[in-house]
């Protein structure tokens, strides 16, 4: 093997075939030709100086303050989604409760609507002319309450 | 034991103790993960500014989904990707913004400590050259690849499952990584360069 084979060789060879060995064509070359040896000593060392250079590299910002940082957003965007699902199924419960309600006036005998509704260890008193909707999320400290007119008193 | 490998020892203790919701295991995942997000950002966006936002939404997701994490892969594979899509979503948002800050930003990025010894100072430039070819000279998936499996010393098999392709595509990519890599150290061999005009 020439200079030239070896220096092609060295381009796409792995770091651990970059010393002189007998088992390999770019080895033995690497063990007779001091140049070609010495070019691959120098890949080998900057390379190595190019990991280290980058293991150095650490973040400038302080640790601690990032990682409060981290858990205050965290908890944000987590509150935020949270209410998001919670007007999703306001807006749901709305929208079923009106698609549900008669188009047209009920004619004949209604019964008077509960007084009122019972969630969770509370009650809530439906004020005179409305209706209560009252929505329980999977998150136990949200409760939402939805009075609307009601439409059977008209 | 590599980087990698350190992480991924402490994350096996410390992932589910922070899942079961103990207390301080999870700071303490986040602050071993720190330094190992920032250098994996960095080489993804190719500027230390960018890779310290990176490295903070990567944190602030795995504060919130670290629930999401079902160990049925590696840990530092699955915060490898976490690192990346996020790295792709500023990119994305930053468009243009990047390309004109790059150059003010440079200057402050490859930064070597210079040495006092001048062999040492020679070989601290030539680093700090090769750290500007390697951010920013490489394609993206070229220096993802090269610095997985030359620099982290992760094998391709590895390199491919966390970048999510075939083994044989990293290959290729790996290999015009080194070319593009060594050249220009091989152009300061001349004995070698007249031996191939020859």
């Amino acid at each position: 093997m020439n200079c030239s084979s070896a220096r092609r060789l060295m381009l796409e060879a792995d770091p651990s075939e970059l010393t002189p060995r007998p088992d390999t064509d770019l080895g033995a070359h690497l063990a007779t030709c001091a140049a070609c040896r010495g070019a691959a000593a120098e890949i080998l060392s900057l390379e190595t100086g190019l990991a280290d250079w980058l293991a150095a590299k650490a973040p400038r910002a302080d640790g601690s303050a990032a990682i409060a940082r981290a858990a205050t957003t965290a908890r944000r965007r987590r509150a935020v989604r949270r209410a998001g699902g919670t007007l999703a199924l306001a807006a749901a419960a709305v929208l079923a409760t009106i698609l549900a309600l008669p188009s047209r006036p009920v004619s004949g005998p209604l019964r008077p609507p509960p007084p009122a509704v019972a969630a969770r260890g509370f009650t809530i008193t439906t004020p005179p002319g409305r209706e209560v909707v009252v929505l329980q999320p999977k998150d136990p400290d949200i409760v939402v309450v939805w009075f609307l007119p009601s439409r059977r008193s008209s | 034991m590599s980087e990698t490998s350190s992480l991924e020892a402490a994350a096996a203790d410390l992932v589910p103790r922070a899942k079961r919701g103990e207390a301080g295991a999870l700071e303490a995942l986040l602050r071993d993960c720190r330094p190992t997000v920032f250098r994996w950002a960095l080489v993804h966006t190719g500027e230390a500014a960018d890779a310290e936002d990176v490295t903070q939404d990567v944190l602030v997701r795995l504060h919130g989904s670290l629930r999401r994490f079902s160990g049925r892969s590696r840990f530092t594979t699955w915060l490898y990707q976490v690192t990346r899509n996020e790295a792709s979503n500023l990119r994305r948002s930053v468009g243009r913004r990047l390309h004109l800050a790059a150059a003010v930003i440079r200057e402050a990025d490859v930064d070597p400590v210079t040495p006092h010894d001048p062999t040492d100072q020679l070989h601290a430039a030539r680093v700090a050259e090769l750290a500007e070819r390697l951010l920013h000279g490489l394609p993206r998936r070229q220096r993802e690849v090269f610095h997985l499996a030359d620099l982290e010393g992760c094998s391709l098999a590895e390199v491919a499952e966390r970048l999510g392709m075939q083994p044989v595509t990293a290959r290729v990519h790996l290999f015009h990584a080194r070319r593009a890599i060594r050249a220009g150290i091989l152009e300061r061999w001349p004995e070698l360069a007249a031996e191939e005009a020859r």
